[in-house]
Order: structure tokens, then sequence, then C-alpha cells
């Protein structure tokens, strides 16, 4: 009587994902310094966007900080608000 | 006293900006604050335009302030042409 999980379009779902883990947490990072942009650069999308937690796996505490980080150095006009 | 980090965009194109970091480390000493490290990034390019700019001189600045002469040293940093932008943040000892 048990059906394999199915998603809408009819396709087999039964690969399990691989977890991601928090690139911040391998590298036992304390705390996130807004000073270093060309990291914070790797958690934007094209469009400037901050890239969510699901797709990059960080943990909650560190997507936090590097949210906290990237609006600072927004500020400071080093990274774009939005970009076309 | 408390432990702040202050980050000020001057306009690229002053002749000495030497002499503009000092200025800004004598504004806040006349606050009573004490002058830790101070280190400039050099001139960056904005990722958008800062008062009609495109690229400004970027200098670091740690200091110790009384809390209640921060928003003094804002103040007086908006008057100052030379300064598009700063930030203070606030360095908490964890």
């Amino acid at each position: 009587m048990a059906f394999p999980p199915r998603t809408t379009n009819g396709t087999k779902r039964n690969k399990k994902r691989k977890p991601k883990v928090c690139q911040f947490c391998v590298d036992k990072v304390e705390h996130l310094e807004y000073k270093e942009v060309e990291k914070l650069k790797k958690f934007i999308s094209e469009r400037g966007k901050i890239v969510p937690r699901r797709v990059t796996g960080n943990c909650a505490k560190h997507q936090r900080q590097l949210t906290e980080a990237i609006k600072r150095v927004r500020y400071l006009a080093l990274l774009p608000y939005s970009a076309e | 006293m408390r432990q702040y980090e202050m980050v000020t965009i001057f306009q690229a194109d002053l002749e000495d900006h030497k002499i503009a970091v000092e200025d800004i480390e004598g504004v806040v000493r006349n606050l009573g604050g004490e002058i830790g490290k101070s280190s400039s990034w050099g001139k960056r390019r904005f990722a958008y335009p800062v008062q009609k700019q495109t690229e400004g001189f970027y200098a670091v600045l740690s200091f110790s302030l009384d809390p209640a002469q921060v928003r003094e040293l804002e103040r007086l940093l908006k008057l100052k042409t030379q300064v598009l932008r700063h930030l203070v943040i606030a360095l908490d000892e964890t």
C-alpha cells in the first residue's frame, strides 16, 4: 500500500539531498567581519540579493552575522543594494 | 567609555587624505575620546553613486568614547563636506 513520494509532475523523488554544512562553522569563524568584502561577495546573488540559508546551507547563527555584515557593507557602498 | 570603530568615506579627489584623517582624529579627541588603531583602505570604487561620486577614500579608526558623545560626533561628521559617509560601530567585548 505504501507509495513512493511523488512530486506534482509525477517524477519520483527518491534521492535524498545531502545536507549542506555551514561554511563558516567549518572554518570556525567566531565573528564575521564586515570588512572582508570578498568573502561576503560569495553570498549575494547576481542581482545583489542576499542568498537564503536554504541555498547556501549556512547555520542560523552565521546567517544572522552574514546579513548584518552585508547590510553594513552596502551602506559603505562596497556592495550594491540592487544590481541590474 | 566604550570601544567603537568607525569607517569614514572621504571624497576621492582630496589632495591629502592624511590631513583629513588627522582632522577626524582631532574631532574624536576633542570629545574626550582615545584613539586606538587607525588604518586606511585607500581609494575604492563605489557599488552605486554616493553624492554623485563614483569613488571614495576609506579610512577605519578605532577609538573609545563616552556613549553620550557619539551623537555629537555624528553631527560634526555630517557637517564636514569632505566626508561622504561614516559608519560608527560599537565593539562589544565578546
